[in-house]
C-alpha cells in the first residue's frame, strides 16, 4: 500500500471527529520528510508510511506529538537537508497539527479526565493515617516501594495495585488502628535529667587501674569525650515505650582553641543507627540543645563528638589518656529526656475512631480485658456503630458519606458482634474495611471540573502530601473553596504551614534526584571529609534553598545562578566559606569570587550525579538536560558499545569522551550532553571544589579540613573545565557556563512549571496542557513573580481544577 | 540430616480441626502420597539467583567453548561440580538501557524493555508465571528472598513482590508452628480479612458506577487484587491448620550487618535445601544486592559498588575478585548440598534447576549485554561452556522458556523469547 493511501486513510477515518487537515500534512510529508522516512529507508527507525491517526491509540498519537516537537524545534528536517520548509510553511504545518493534537487531547481530558484514578502512594498513605488517627507509627515499610512515572511516585500510572498491596493494606490498617486505639493504662512517662558522669561507661572508665589511660575526663560540671570511637551509647535510658520524646542536652566544646565542635545525636538499636540531629557546640559558653523525635521501643541514645581525635597530619589518635590529652573534645553536662509526649489519655486516636462515644475506665480489671484500662461504653452497639462509622468514613473518604454508604461497614461490625466479638473488636474489623476501601485508597474525582471536596484533596496532597485538614474540609462543606480568592488564601496558608516541608522534601527529592543521595558511597580514601552530617547538610542546603525561593517568591533564574547561598557551618566549610556557625541554614550573600550559587553548584546535586570515586561529565550533562532544561536525552543506541570507564589515569575522561564523540552515532547527543558536564568538572564527587583531580599518585595536599591534615589521597592532573556549547559559544569554567545558561531561563521556568504540574495533579503532561503552561509563562513574564507565584498559578489553572 | 519424609497430615483430623464451615481448596498436599523417592521430591524445582553488581568477566568466561574448556579462576572454584553446570556467554535481554545503570535489576527475570524509563511497566517474572501453574501445590507458591527488600520477582501486573531478607523469619514461616491459641487467632484474622474483602468489593462496585471509563480500568486492578487476596486468604487458612514440615535444623540467626553480603548470602542459601526437600515450595528467587559498603571480606577496603566501577584499576579489580571469589565459594557449597546423596531418592539437584548470574555483563560500564549466566542441575545435559555471539546476543528468555518447559509449564514463549535455547537438552 502506498504511504499516501495509508496516511490519508488514517486521517479520513477520523475525519468527522477531528476535522483533520489531511492535505496539509500529506503535502508537507511528501515534500520534506519522505525521502529519508519512507518504508524502505526509514531513517532513525522512523517510517512515515506506517503512520496512522488513531485517536484511541496512545502510541499513535505520541508519534504525532514526536513529529510536532521535532519540526517545532527545527531538528527535523535536519539543517543539512535539501528540502527544508521555509518558516511560513513550517508554521502553517505546526499550527494545523497543533490544532488537531490539542483538540484530540482536550476532548479526551473532558470525557475521561487527564488524571486516571490515583491511589495514595506509600508516603501519602502513611501521612494520611497519621493525620486521620493522630498517630506517629511508621507504616511505609508495610508497602512495596512505588514506581515513579513521569518522574514522580505520585503519578497514577505508576501506582499499581496487586494482591500483595491489598494484603499489606490490611496489615498496615490493623497496626495503625491498634496504635490509635490504645486503651491501656497510660504508659509511665519519663521526665528526667541525669549527669553524664553517672553514665555507666563513664563510671566504668573511672574504675580502671591508675596506669591505664582513661577515655573520659571528669570536670566539675561535665564529662569530656575526646574520641569518636569511645563508648557512646547512653545506657541509663532504655526507651520502654515507643513514642515522641523531647531530648535536651547541655554541653560545650572543650580545649577547642575558640572553635566550635560538632555533637551528633543518634538513636540506635545496635542494628541500625539513626541520626536524630547534629549540633554546633560553642567553645565560649554552654549551649542547651533540644530535639523532639520519635523513638522506637528498645532504642538507646548515642552521643558522638565529631572529628575530635585527629592530629594535624590527619592521623587518628588512639590510646591517649583523657586526663592529659590536650586536643579538643566535647564536654557534656547533662541529658534530659521527657516523654512519651502525650497531650491526653486515652490518646486522641480513640476519639478519632469513636467520635464522642464515652470512654470509661475499667474498674476491676478482668483477664478478658487484655490489659486494657479503658473501654468504650455503649448502650446500643448497633446505633453506636452506625453513628461512629458514618463519621469515620466521612473523614477517611475525604468527602461526606451518607448513612446508606456507611451501611455496608455497619453490617460488617454487626456480623462480628453477632459472632460474639466485643464492640471494640467488632468495630476494628469495620475500621479496617474503611481503610482498605477504594474510597480511602483512591482519590475520588469525576470527569470535568472538580467539586470542592476533590479540590481540597488535590490541594492538600500537592502541598502537604496528606489529607485535607479541618479548615479545608469546612470550606469544601460550604462549597466556597473554589473561589479564586479563597484558593489563593488557602495556598498561602498551606505553604506557610510546617506541613509544607513534605512538598519541599518530596518534590525536590524526585525532581532534583536528591533521593538518590545514598546510591553511591564516596570512596573513603579519596573523600575522607564525607560523612553522615555532611550528607545531611548537602540535602539540607538544597531543600532550604528551594524553600527560600518558595517563601520569598524568587525568580527561577536563581536555580541557575543566585546571589545568595543557604548555609550552615558544615556545608559552608565544605565550600571553603568562613564565618558561618550553627547547624541551621541561613541566607548569606554569595561571597565574591565564589563559584557557588544556583542548584548546579550545590553539593547534593553534584553528589547524586557522580559515582563514589569519579565524576562523569556525561551523567552530569544528562542531569542538566533532563532536570533543569526538561530535554531528556534518549538512552544510548543498542548497537554502540558502552563507554568503558578507565580511571587508571593514563587517559582523562575528556580524552575518552572525545573518542566517543567522534563516532557519529554518539555525537548527536553527546555534543549537547557533555558541555554542561565539562563545566562542572571543577566539582568533585562530593561537590567540593577541585583544581586538580584526587588520586593515588601525585603531590600531597597542603590544605586541611576541619583542622586536620590529609594523608589519604594525592593531587593528580589539573582539571580542565572549558567547553563549547552546541551552538559554538565557548566557556572557560562554571561561571561562564552559568552566564550562558541564564539565557535559557524561560526554558527552566517552563520545565519546572511542567514538573510541578505533574506532581500537583498526579498525571504526566499531555498535549492539551501545553497551552495552559504557556499562559502561565506569559503571565509570569508580564506580572513578574517566582516560585510561589507559579504554585499559585498552577492551583488557579484549569489543569489543576479539572480531573 | 533433615527429615524430608514428613508424616502426612491425616485429612480426618484436619477436618475436625477446622469445622464444617470451611470450604476446602484443592490442595495436592492433602492427597495421599506414595512413599519413596517421588514422595520426597514431587515435581521439578527452580532456584534463580542474581548478584546485582556483575561478575568480572575476564575471571569467569573461558576462551574455549564446549565441555573441554580450561577453567578460569572462578570456574576453578566450581570444579567439583563441573559436570553439573553449564556456563553461557552471549546471553541478554534486548533494550535494557533504562533510567539508570542498575535498572536492569528489575527485568532480569522479566525482560521488559527500557526499565524505568517514561511509561515503563514491568511484566511478570518467569518464576511467578511458573508459580501460577505449579505454586498451589505447595504451602508457599514461591519464596522470594533477597539481601534487602528489592526482589527479582514481579507478579502478573508487573508489581514487585518484596523480598524477605531475614532468614529467621523465613525459617519460622516454613517450619515453626504457632501455639493452638496463635493458630486460632491467625485463622480468625484470615477470616476477618475475607469478610473485609467482601465488603470493599461491594464498595468498589458502587464506586465503579460513578467513575469514567479510564478509571474503571484502574479499578479492575483493585477488583483483581481483592479477589486474589480472598483466594489466598482461603488457602492460607487451610494451610494455617496443617502442621508445618519438621526438620532438624536450628533456626538461623540473622546477620544484621548490612555490609556482610557473603554472610547474608550464606544464610539465605542455607534455606534452599531445607525449603525444597520439605516441598514447602518449589520456586525460589534470591536477589543479592551489592551494597555501598565495605563487605567484611579479608583484604577488601573499598565498598562493593565502588569496586564494581573499578575503572580498570588493578587494585580495585583485585579486591573485587576477593568478593566474587567468596560468592562463588558459597555458590559451590550450595551445589554440594543440593547434590548430596539422600537416604531416599536422588539428590535434590537432579530435580532442581539453579540459575546463577547477574543483570550486568560489565558493571564497570553498566553494560547489560553478555550477561554471566550459569545453569546447574534440573535434569539437563550440562557440563560445558556454551557461547553465543558477543555482538548480537542470544535472547536470555530462550533459556527461560526451556526452563519453564522443564518445570512442566506448557509454553513456547516468554518475554522477548524467540524459541527455546538451542543446545540445551534434557539428560
Amino acid at each position: 500500500m502506498s504511504w499516501r493511501h495509508f496516511v490519508y486513510a488514517g486521517l479520513i477515518l477520523c475525519h468527522t471527529a477531528t476535522r483533520a487537515h489531511a492535505a496539509d500534512f500529506k503535502g508537507f510529508f511528501e515534500r520534506h520528510c519522505i525521502e529519508c522516512h519512507d518504508a524502505g529507508t526509514k531513517k532513525g527507525d522512523f517510517n512515515i508510511e506506517a503512520l496512522t491517526w488513531k485517536t484511541d491509540d496512545r502510541q499513535s498519537l505520541e508519534r504525532w506529538v514526536g513529529i510536532f516537537d521535532k519540526v517545532d524545534k527545527q531538528e527535523m528536517p535536519p539543517p543539512k537537508a535539501k528540502d527544508r520548509p521555509d518558516a511560513a510553511t513550517r508554521d502553517a504545518f505546526l499550527a494545523a497539527l497543533r490544532r488537531e493534537l490539542h483538540s484530540e487531547s482536550a476532548v479526551r481530558q473532558q470525557t475521561d479526565g487527564r488524571v486516571v484514578l490515583r491511589r495514595l502512594n506509600r508516603v501519602e498513605y502513611e501521612n494520611t493515617l497519621h493525620d486521620l488517627l493522630a498517630i506517629d507509627l511508621p507504616l511505609q515499610h508495610y508497602l512495596p516501594e512505588d514506581a515513579p512515572s513521569h518522574g514522580f511516585d505520585n503519578v497514577s500510572e505508576g501506582l499499581r495495585l496487586s494482591m500483595l498491596h491489598m494484603g499489606q493494606f490490611l496489615e498496615a490498617a490493623d497496626a495503625a488502628i491498634t496504635a490509635a486505639l490504645d486503651l491501656r493504662r497510660q504508659p509511665e512517662g519519663v521526665n528526667r535529667r541525669f549527669r553524664y558522669q553517672d553514665e555507666e561507661s563513664v563510671t566504668d572508665d573511672q574504675k580502671k587501674p591508675a596506669d591505664k589511660p582513661k577515655t573520659f575526663r571528669i570536670l566539675p560540671d561535665a564529662v569530656v569525650i575526646f574520641d569518636d570511637n569511645s563508648p557512646s551509647t547512653l545506657r541509663k535510658f532504655v526507651f520502654k515505650t515507643r513514642g515522641q520524646y523531647r531530648i535536651r542536652i547541655s554541653g560545650y566544646s572543650f580545649q577547642a582553641a575558640g572553635r566550635p565542635t560538632w555533637l551528633k545525636l543518634y538513636a540506635t538499636d545496635f542494628k541500625t543507627r539513626r541520626l536524630l540531629g547534629y549540633f554546633d557546640m560553642p567553645s565560649d559558653g554552654k549551649r542547651e540543645v533540644e530535639v523532639v523525635a520519635n523513638i522506637e521501643q528498645g532504642e538507646l541514645l548515642e552521643l558522638k563528638p565529631y572529628d575530635t581525635n585527629y592530629n594535624e597530619k590527619g592521623l587518628a589518635l588512639y590510646g591517649h589518656d583523657a586526663g592529659t590529652y590536650p586536643g579538643r573534645g566535647i564536654a557534656i553536662e547533662w541529658i534530659h529526656v521527657e516523654g512519651p509526649l502525650v497531650k491526653s489519655w486515652p490518646p486522641p486516636g480513640v476519639a478519632r475512631l469513636f467520635g464522642d462515644l464515652p470512654v470509661k475506665p475499667i474498674e476491676n480489671g478482668k483477664p478478658g480485658d487484655r490489659g486494657r484500662a479503658f473501654t468504650i461504653a455503649v448502650d446500643d452497639p448497633l446505633a453506636a456503630a452506625e453513628k461512629t462509622l458514618q463519621g469515620f468514613a466521612s473523614r477517611a473518604f475525604r468527602r461526606p458519606v451518607t448513612s446508606e454508604d456507611a451501611a455496608r461497614y455497619v453490617k460488617l461490625a454487626k456480623a462480628a458482634i453477632d459472632g460474639g466479638q466485643t464492640f471494640e473488636d467488632a468495630m476494628r474489623v469495620a475500621f479496617r474495611a474503611v481503610l482498605t476501601s477504594p474510597r480511602f485508597l483512591f482519590l475520588e474525582e469525576r470527569p470535568g471540573k472538580l467539586d470542592d471536596w476533590a479540590l481540597a484533596s488535590r490541594l492538600s496532597y500537592f502541598l502537604w502530601s496528606t489529607c485535607p485538614d479541618d479548615e479545608l474540609r469546612s470550606l469544601a462543606a460550604q462549597d466556597v473553596l473554589r473561589h479564586p480568592d479563597t484558593l489563593h488564601a488557602q495556598v498561602e496558608r498551606l505553604l506557610n504551614s510546617p506541613k509544607a516541608a513534605a512538598f519541599v522534601e518530596n518534590f525536590t527529592g524526585q525532581w532534583l534526584e536528591l533521593r538518590q543521595i545514598d546510591f553511591t558511597q564516596p570512596d573513603r580514601k579519596l573523600y575522607p571529609e564525607f560523612d553522615d552530617i555532611l550528607k545531611a547538610a548537602m540535602l539540607g542546603e538544597t531543600k532550604a534553598f528551594f524553600a527560600e525561593l518558595l517563601r520569598d517568591d524568587l525568580r527561577l533564574s536563581n536555580l541557575i545562578q543566585s546571589d545568595f547561598l543557604m548555609l550552615n557551618r558544615c556545608i559552608a566549610e565544605h565550600y571553603g566559606i568562613e564565618g558561618v556557625t550553627g547547624e541551621a541554614f541561613h541566607r548569606m550573600p554569595l561571597p565574591a569570587a565564589s563559584h557557588r550559587g544556583g542548584v548546579l553548584a550545590q553539593a547534593s546535586v553534584l553528589k547524586v550525579t557522580a559515582n563514589g570515586t569519579a565524576t562523569s561529565p556525561v551523567i552530569r550533562g544528562a542531569w542538566v538536560a533532563k532536570r533543569l532544561l526538561g530535554e531528556p536525552l534518549p538512552p544510548p543506541p543498542a548497537d554502540v558499545p558502552a563507554f568503558e570507564p578507565d580511571t587508571r589515569g593514563s587517559t582523562t575522561i575528556r580524552e575518552q569522551l572525545a573518542k566517543h564523540r567522534s563516532l557519529t552515532a554518539c555525537a548527536r547527543c553527546h555534543t549537547r550532553m557533555d558541555p554542561p558536564g565539562f563545566a562542572l568538572e571543577n566539582f568533585d564527587a562530593i561537590g567540593g571544589w577541585r583544581d586538580r583531580y584526587r588520586g593515588k599518585e601525585g603531590d600531597s595536599p597542603k590544605q586541611q579540613f576541619r583542622g586536620r591534615g590529609i594523608w589519604e589521597y594525592k593531587l593528580g592532573p589539573a582539571v580542565d573545565s572549558t567547553g563549547e556549547m552546541p551552538d559554538g559559544r565557548e566557556f572557560a569554567n562554571i561561571d561562564d557556563f552559568k552566564t550562558l545558561l541564564l539565557g535559557r531561563e524561560e526554558q527552566v521556568v517552563r520545565n519546572l512549571t511542567q514538573n510541578l504540574l505533574v506532581y500537583a495533579t498526579g498525571a504526566g503532561m499531555q498535549f492539551a496542557d501545553r497551552a495552559p503552561v504557556e499562559e502561565i509563562l506569559a503571565r509570569l513574564k508580564t506580572k513578574g513573580g517566582g516560585l510561589r507565584t507559579i504554585v499559585h498559578e498552577i492551583v488557579q489553572s484549569t489543569v489543576f481544577q479539572n480531573k | 540430616m533433615s527429615h524430608f519424609n514428613t508424616p502426612l497430615f491425616p485429612r480426618r483430623r484436619f477436618l475436625q480441626g477446622v469445622g464444617v464451615a470451611l470450604a476446602l481448596p484443592l490442595l495436592d498436599a492433602f492427597l495421599p502420597r506414595a512413599r519413596g523417592a517421588s514422595a520426597a521430591t514431587p515435581g521439578k524445582k527452580m532456584v534463580c539467583i542474581c548478584t546485582s553488581l556483575g561478575l568480572h568477566a575476564p575471571f569467569l568466561f573461558p576462551g574455549e567453548t564446549g565441555p573441554d574448556y580450561t577453567p578460569t579462576p572462578y570456574l576453578e572454584l566450581l570444579k567439583e561440580h563441573r559436570k553439573d553446570f553449564t556456563l553461557f556467554s552471549g546471553l541478554s535481554h534486548p533494550d535494557q538501557n533504562g533510567a539508570n545503570g542498575h535498572t536492569s535489576e528489575m527485568t532480569w527475570l522479566t525482560s521488559a524493555r527500557f526499565p524505568g524509563l517514561g511509561g515503563f511497566k514491568n511484566t511478570v517474572s518467569f518464576d511467578q508465571l511458573a508459580a501460577e501453574k505449579i505454586g498451589l501445590q505447595t504451602r508457599f507458591p514461591s519464596l522470594v528472598l533477597g539481601t534487602g527488600s528489592p526482589s527479582l520477582s514481579y507478579n502478573r501486573g508487573g508489581v514487585m513482590i518484596p523480598a524477605e531478607s531475614r532468614p529467621s523469619h523465613v525459617f519460622a514461616k516454613l517450619f515453626l508452628d504457632g501455639t493452638p491459641a496463635e493458630v486460632k487467632q491467625q485463622v480468625q484474622k484470615l477470616r476477618e480479612g475475607r469478610s473485609i474483602m467482601d465488603t470493599v468489593q461491594d464498595e468498589a462496585r458502587s464506586f465503579a458506577s460513578r467513575v469514567g471509563t479510564a478509571d474503571r480500568e484502574k479499578l479492575d486492578e483493585y477488583f483483581t487484587s481483592v479477589r486474589e487476596l480472598e483466594q489466598r486468604l482461603m488457602q492460607s487458612e487451610a494451610w494455617a491448620q496443617k502442621p508445618k514440615a519438621k526438620i532438624d535444623a536450628k533456626p538461623p540467626r540473622d546477620i544484621t550487618d548490612g555490609s556482610d553480603l557473603i554472610g547474608r548470602m550464606q544464610l539465605l542459601f542455607d534455606l534452599i535445601p531445607l525449603a525444597l526437600q520439605t516441598d514447602s515450595t518449589r520456586l525460589i528467587t534470591i536477589f543479592l544486592q551489592g551494597a555501598n559498603a565495605v563487605p567484611p571480606v579479608k583484604g577488601v577496603t573499598i565498598d562493593h559498588h565502588n569496586l564494581s566501577h573499578h575503572g580498570q584499576q588493578p587494585d580495585k579489580i583485585a579486591q573485587l575478585r576477593l568478593i566474587e571469589t567468596e560468592q562463588f565459594r558459597v555458590f559451590s557449597s550450595l551445589l554440594a548440598r543440593l547434590n548430596a546423596k539422600r537416604e531416599q531418592g536422588a539428590p535434590l539437584l537432579d530435580d532442581t534447576m539453579v540459575l546463577f548470574g547477574s543483570n550486568l555483563g560489565n558493571a564497570n560500564s553498566h553494560d547489560t549485554r553478555n550477561l554471566p549466566i550459569l545453569l546447574a542441575g534440573g535434569g539437563f545435559k550440562l557440563g560445558r561452556h556454551v557461547s553465543f555471539d558477543a555482538g548480537k546476543n542470544m535472547r536470555l528468555c530462550n533459556l527461560f522458556v526451556s526452563m519453564l518447559q522443564q518445570l512442566g509449564v506448557e509454553t513456547d514463549a516468554f518475554g522477548s523469547s524467540t524459541g527455546t535455547l538451542s543446545g540445551l537438552v534434557s539428560a
